[in-house]
C-alpha cells in the first residue's frame, strides 16, 4: 500500500516537473522575439479583420505599420482615433486619409422598379443573381434581398420599405464590406465631403431605361448641359453623368432631373 | 442589518442562478458532451449529476481557496506568473477529483460505473468545471465559489434530469426503469439513441429561448 | 500484422462509432466553429494531429510507467497532463517555426486541450491495450477517430452555410438548429450500425 503511495507521489511529481521544464525549455527555444509596438499598434487598431487596409488581418496590418511599410490612416473602421493612438505609439505625426462614407446608387425600389419574373429562390442577392441574373426587369437594379445588409458588421444598413437598402451614416466606418457584398456593385464609397451622388447605376439609355424602372437614368444630358450646370463639371460617360466630389453647382441639376436621380446627403 | 440582507440576497444568488438564469446546459451551453451521451435514462442522470457536482463543489472551492493564498504570500510578479500556467494547475486539481470519483464509483457502484463508462474520466474535461474554475472560482471567496459550484451543479442535474425524462419515458415508456405505460406503448426507439438526443436537446434550447423571447428577452427566465 | 483488423478499427471509430454522432465527444467545438468550412477545416486537421501523436505519447506513459509501477489508477492525470503539456509545445514550435500554420490553426489548438474527444480517444484506446501490436492499433484509432471528427464537422461546416441563408423561425436561429440538423444527420449515421469488416 505504501509503494502505492510512493510511486504515484514519485512518478507524478516526476511527470510534473520533467514537463514543465521541458515546456519552460521550449518556451526559450521557440521565443518569438515581437516588437512590443506591434501589440500596442495592433490593440489600438479596429480589431475587426476586415481586410479595407489591403492586408490578411490586423495582426499583419499592425506588423507593417511598425516596420514603417504602410499607412496609420489605412484602418477605415478605426477612424480618427486610431490613426491619434498609433502616432502616440510610433511617435510620429498624425496624417489622416480621407473620411469617406458609403452611397447606395440605385433607387429602383418596389415602387419605381418593374419585375420581370417570380422568384422563389434562396433571399441573397448574390444567389438570386446567379439564377438568370436576378428577378429584377433592370440587370443593373437592387435586388433587394439585404446581402449588404447581412455583411454590414456596424449595422449602419438596413432595409428600407421600398426594398431598398438605407444607410445610417453615423454608423458607417467606409470599411467596404457592402461594396464588396453586392453583386451589382451598387454600392460605392464617397469622400464624406461629396454632398450628391447619383442613386443610379444602369449603363443603358432613354426609352430602355423607362419601360424598367421610374427612377432610373436615362442619360438625357440635362444635368450635362452648361444651361443647368454652369461649371461644366458634369460630364456624360458610359451614360452616366460623371462628376467630381467638389462639385458645388449640384442643386439646378437635382431639381430638374427628370427622373430624380440625384441623391442630396444630409 | 441591510448589509447583512444584502450578503444574503447575494449569496443565494450566487446559487440561484445556477438554476436559471445562468443555467449551465441551457444558457452558458458548457457540458454538452457528457449531458447527451447520458441522458438516455434518468439513473445515469442523476449519477452523472451527482458526480460532476461533487468534483465541480471540491475543485471550486480547493481553487478558490488555493488562488486566495496565492494572493495573499505570493508577490504581485510570482503572481503574475503563476496566473500564466494557472489552467494546468486547474486541470491537475480536478483531475485529482475525478480519479477520486472514478475509483469511489468502480468500488461502490459497479453497475453505474459501467453504464457511465468513457464518461466518467471525461468528467476532467467537462467545460462547465473547469469554466466555473477559471470565470469564478479564480477570483471569489471560498464561500461565493462553493454556493456558485452548488448551484451550478444542480443546475446541471436538474437540465440532464428533464432531457433523460424525455428521452426515457417516450423514448423507453419507463421511469427510472418502471414502465409507464401499459405493455402495448410500442416506444419512439429513435429517442434512446444519439440522434434522439440532439434532436431532443435542440428542441429544448429553442423551446427555452422561445419563452425567453416572449417574456422581453432580458436574461432571466 | 492484420490490415484488416486496422482497417475495421479505422472504420470503426470514424463511421459506426462516430465520435460526434454517437459518442458525442467533442461537441463544444463542434458546434462552435462549424460556422465556416474553412474554420471546420483547420479545426480537424489540429484535431487528427494531436489526437494521433497523443494516442502514442500516452500509450508509452501507460505501458511503461504506469503499468510497471502499478499505479494505473493515475491514468486520467497522467493522460490529462501529457495532453495539456503536448498541445503547448506544439503551439509554441508553430508559432515559431511555421507562423502560417499556427496563425490559421492558432486560435484552435488551445481548444483542444479541453477537448472531449482527445481525451476520450485516449481512454478509448485503454481497450485496446491488452491485444498485440497496441500501439499501432492505438494510433490507428487515434487517426480514425480525428477523420471521422473531421468528416462531421465539414458535414456540419457545409450545412450551416446554407442555413444561413435560409428562413429559420427565431426561437431556432443559431444553435438550436444546429443541434436537429446534427440530430438529423447522427440519423442518417445511423446507417452505419452494426456495420463491420
Amino acid at each position: 500500500m505504501s509503494s502505492v503511495v510512493l510511486y504515484s507521489t514519485v512518478v507524478l511529481g516526476a511527470m510534473g516537473l520533467a514537463l514543465g521544464f521541458l515546456l519552460a525549455v521550449f518556451s526559450r527555444i521557440f521565443a518569438v522575439r515581437l516588437d512590443p509596438r506591434i501589440e500596442a499598434v495592433s490593440d489600438a487598431l479596429a480589431g475587426l479583420n476586415c481586410g479595407v487596409c489591403g492586408y490578411p488581418g490586423c495582426a499583419s496590418f499592425a506588423e507593417a505599420i511598425v516596420a514603417g511599410k504602410a499607412a496609420a490612416n489605412g484602418c477605415a473602421p478605426g477612424g480618427r482615433q486610431t490613426v491619434h493612438k498609433i502616432a502616440a505609439i510610433l511617435g510620429g505625426e498624425a496624417v489622416f486619409a480621407e473620411p469617406m462614407v458609403a452611397a447606395v446608387r440605385c433607387r429602383g425600389g418596389r415602387s419605381a422598379a418593374k419585375e420581370r419574373a417570380v422568384y422563389r429562390g434562396i433571399r441573397d442577392c448574390v444567389s438570386a443573381e446567379l439564377i438568370g441574373a436576378g428577378p429584377k426587369a433592370c440587370v443593373y437594379g437592387c435586388l433587394g434581398m439585404g446581402s449588404c445588409v447581412d455583411a454590414c458588421p456596424f449595422g449602419a444598413l438596413r432595409m428600407g420599405a421600398e426594398n431598398l437598402p438605407e444607410l445610417v451614416e453615423e454608423k458607417c466606418t467606409a470599411c467596404g464590406k457592402c461594396v464588396a457584398a453586392c453583386p451589382r456593385r451598387i454600392i460605392a464609397l464617397v469622400p464624406r465631403r461629396q454632398k450628391v451622388y447619383l442613386g443610379c447605376v444602369s449603363r443603358d439609355r432613354g426609352k430602355r431605361v423607362k419601360e424598367v424602372c421610374a427612377a432610373g437614368c436615362t442619360a438625357c444630358g440635362l444635368c450635362a448641359s452648361p444651361k443647368v450646370t454652369p461649371s461644366g463639371k458634369v460630364v456624360l460617360r458610359g451614360n452616366l453623368p460623371d462628376f467630381p466630389p467638389d462639385w458645388e453647382d449640384f442643386k439646378a441639376a437635382a431639381e430638374k432631373c427628370p427622373s430624380h436621380c440625384f441623391v442630396l446627403r444630409p | 442589518m441591510n448589509a447583512t440582507k444584502r450578503k444574503q440576497d447575494g449569496l443565494w444568488n450566487e446559487f440561484a442562478k445556477g438554476l436559471f438564469a445562468q443555467n449551465p446546459i441551457f444558457v452558458i451551453v458548457l457540458g454538452l458532451c457528457p449531458t447527451l451521451a447520458v441522458s438516455v435514462s434518468i439513473e445515469n442522470a442523476i449519477g452523472m449529476g451527482a458526480a460532476a457536482s461533487f468534483v465541480l463543489l471540491a475543485s471550486n472551492i480547493v481553487i478558490a481557496a488555493l488562488m486566495a493564498l496565492f494572493g495573499k504570500i505570493l508577490s504581485p510578479g510570482m503572481l503574475a506568473q503563476v496566473k500564466k500556467i494557472r489552467i494546468p494547475i486547474y486541470i491537475v486539481i480536478i483531475a485529482s477529483f475525478v480519479t477520486i470519483v472514478d475509483l469511489l464509483m468502480n468500488g461502490f457502484a459497479p453497475a453505474l460505473y459501467a453504464k457511465l463508462g468513457l464518461y466518467v474520466p471525461l468528467i476532467v474535461v467537462n467545460c462547465i468545471i473547469l469554466g466555473r474554475a477559471e470565470a469564478f472560482a479564480a477570483s471569489n471567496g471560498v464561500v461565493a465559489s462553493a454556493l456558485d459550484a452548488l448551484g451550478m451543479g444542480l443546475g446541471f442535474t436538474l437540465s440532464m434530469l428533464l432531457l433523460s425524462t424525455v428521452r426515457e419515458v417516450i423514448g423507453a415508456g419507463k421511469f427510472y426503469g418502471y414502465p409507464v405505460f401499459g405493455p402495448g406503448y410500442s416506444p419512439m426507439l429513435i429517442l434512446t439513441l444519439a440522434p434522439g438526443a440532439l434532436l431532443t436537446f435542440g428542441l429544448f434550447m429553442g423551446l427555452f429561448r422561445h419563452l425567453k423571447n416572449m417574456r422581453g428577452g432580458n436574461g432571466s427566465l | 500484422m492484420d490490415l484488416f483488423e486496422l482497417f475495421s478499427i479505422f472504420i470503426g471509430v470514424a463511421l459506426v462509432h462516430n465520435f460526434i454522432f454517437c459518442q458525442f465527444l467533442g461537441l463544444c467545438p463542434y458546434i462552435g466553429v462549424t460556422e465556416r468550412t474553412s474554420s471546420a477545416m483547420g479545426m480537424g486537421m489540429a484535431v487528427i494531429f494531436v489526437m494521433v501523436i497523443s494516442s502514442a505519447i500516452t500509450w508509452a506513459v501507460y505501458q511503461w510507467l504506469l503499468v510497471p509501477l502499478k499505479i494505473t489508477y493515475l491514468y486520467i492525470i497522467a493522460f490529462i497532463l501529457v495532453i495539456a503539456a503536448f498541445v503547448q509545445l506544439v503551439e509554441m514550435f508553430l508559432q515559431k517555426s511555421v507562423p502560417a500554420l499556427y496563425r490559421a490553426l492558432g486560435i484552435y489548438l488551445p481548444l483542444i486541450t479541453t477537448n472531449c474527444a482527445v481525451l476520450g480517444v485516449v481512454v478509448l484506446n485503454m481497450r485496446l491495450f491488452d491485444s498485440p501490436n497496441s500501439l499501432v492499433k492505438c494510433v490507428i484509432q487515434g487517426f480514425g477517430g480525428g477523420a471521422g471528427f473531421m468528416l462531421a464537422m465539414l458535414i456540419m461546416a457545409g450545412i450551416r452555410e446554407r442555413l444561413e441563408l435560409a428562413d429559420v423561425p427565431a426561437a431556432l436561429r443559431g444553435m438550436p438548429i444546429a443541434l436537429i440538423t446534427a440530430g438529423l444527420t447522427a440519423i442518417a449515421f445511423l446507417g452505419f450500425a452494426g456495420l463491420s469488416i
